[in-house]
């Protein structure tokens, strides 16, 4: 505990006495910045830390916006980019004084039409509360793997650093798998709890879906863990753009040998169900969740 | 287990663990002893003296707490005039120097010396001379950079980089 090197000392009497270090000779051990911690009054401060923030704000970080701000972008995605996928040209119509946004209007015409929407939980159902309980769990599970991802490197305005990433933990895919295990849960709860054969083998079928999907995904994650020598995704990512052969952003999974050797199996099935799932349970929150819509 | 004892804290009988100072062993039973020096990691020093409090019947009668084994039978006193008006001198000492500079310190809100300032003295400052002027800004390498106008020299830091610590 104590690190015996002695480089702080106080000097001089009365009001003149200050704690100060010996000329030359800084602090130099490894835990010096307990001091900061020890310290009853805020004279030591970390130079990081200093005016920058308070202690109980430390778990709140602009960046939680991030994927908030993607909830747009998904829904456009999902709404124009399947239409331009299959042929077709998608919502166009939606507009405000003629302006179209390129189809972005149609968003807002979405997102009335969720928050007026009926709520229908049929009169069967003996459990309402796992009923709505099992959307909210494969929200949150969607959220919260989706959160992890590490969007772009740190991005610098005006000298403040926005990490453009909401939860920068250095699990990485641990997080991610350990996250996105619970998926399962939410599933196999929406097709008990709706209290119908069909939907319990709807249910039971997705389950054993996405259980299944775990052998490749694992197998994947087991290749990229080899390329890359870590489970932090930012230092797979920043070691993604450093290779100049490989700049797609699927390029960690693509590249593998793994996933090369299996490129007839099914693309890459946990990260895009988490995709797709997103919207399913953005419309299931009030449409009243059916199993049988989980890819 | 350690071996339970009884003292008297303010007349009221507590249990506390034998072996223990009076801070640590009275702190387990959820009462408090003002202390800025004493940090149970590093021993007690006994320079901030805001923990100083009375033992009825006893030689010496003012003792600080952090460096006073809990003793069978002990009475303590912590809410006379006496020990009030101590706690509020020492308070008064501390702050005769200590910089306004709370709005912007980062450790407000969890600072023992704001804490106390409320509990313990709250009142106007008294002072009609300016404050001794010390440096704001030292970097003392490794990241820790000290503003020695807000240091209430406890000594915590300086003990933490030393070895000789007397418990």
């Amino acid at each position: 505990m104590i690190t015996k090197t002695g480089e702080l000392g106080i000097v001089n009497r009365t009001d003149y006495a200050r704690v100060t270090i010996f000329p030359g000779r800084p602090l130099a051990n490894r835990y010096a910045l307990n001091v900061v911690d020890l310290c009853p009054v805020g004279a030591m401060t970390s130079r990081d830390f200093r005016f920058q923030q308070r202690v109980w704000l430390g778990c709140l970080r602009p960046s939680a916006f991030v994927p908030l701000c993607f909830i747009a972008v998904l829904v456009w995605m999902e709404r124009r980019g399947a239409g331009f996928i299959q042929d077709r040209s998608g919502p166009n119509r939606a507009n405000i004084f003629g302006f179209r946004a390129a189809g972005l209007v149609q968003n807002l015409a979405d997102a009335v039409k969720l928050l007026t929407k009926e709520d229908v939980i049929p009169g069967h159902v003996r459990h309402k509360f796992y009923f709505v309980l099992a959307p909210v769990i494969l929200f949150f599970v969607s959220v919260l793997s989706f959160a992890a991802v590490p969007f772009a490197d740190i991005l610098i305005l005006d000298g403040k650093e926005y990490m453009m990433q909401t939860i920068p933990t250095d699990l990485g895919i641990l997080w991610f798998l350990a996250i996105v295990g619970f998926a399962v849960y939410g599933i196999i709860l929406a097709g008990w709890s709706s209290h119908n054969k069909y939907s319990m083998l709807g249910g039971l079928r997705s389950a054993s879906q996405v259980i299944s999907y775990e052998i490749p995904l694992a197998l994947a994650i087991i290749s990229m863990l080899i390329v890359y020598g870590t489970v932090n995704l930012t230092e797979i990512a920043s070691t993604k753009a450093n290779c100049s052969s490989d700049s797609s952003p699927c390029g960690a999974l693509s590249s593998s040998p793994w996933r090369r050797s299996f490129s007839s199996s099914p693309p890459l099935p946990r990260p895009t169900e988490l995709l797709l799932t997103w919207p399913k349970v953005r419309a299931s929150w009030s449409a009243g969740f059916t199993p049988n819509t989980v890819p | 287990m350690a071996e339970m004892i009884k003292l008297f804290v303010n007349g009221q009988e507590v249990e506390v663990e034998s072996g223990k100072n009076l801070i640590d062993a009275v702190g387990a039973v959820g009462i408090e002893i003002p202390h800025l020096c004493y940090h149970p990691a590093l021993g007690a020093d006994g320079n901030c003296r805001m923990c100083l409090v009375g033992i009825e019947d006893g030689r010496p009668p003012l003792v600080p707490a952090c460096k006073t084994r809990a003793v069978e039978g002990m009475k303590v006193q912590l809410d006379t005039e006496k020990i009030k008006k101590i706690q509020r001198d020492i308070m008064e000492l501390e702050l005769i120097n200590h910089p306004t500079d709370c709005p912007v310190c980062d450790q407000a809100g969890e600072c023992q010396l704001q804490d106390y300032y409320m509990q313990y003295d709250s009142r106007e400052s008294r002072m009609t001379v300016p404050q001794v002027a010390k440096s704001k800004n030292l970097d003392f390498g490794c990241g820790v950079v000290h503003d020695q106008e807000r240091c209430i020299l406890c000594a915590r830091c300086v003990r933490f980089t030393h070895d000789h610590q007397d418990r």
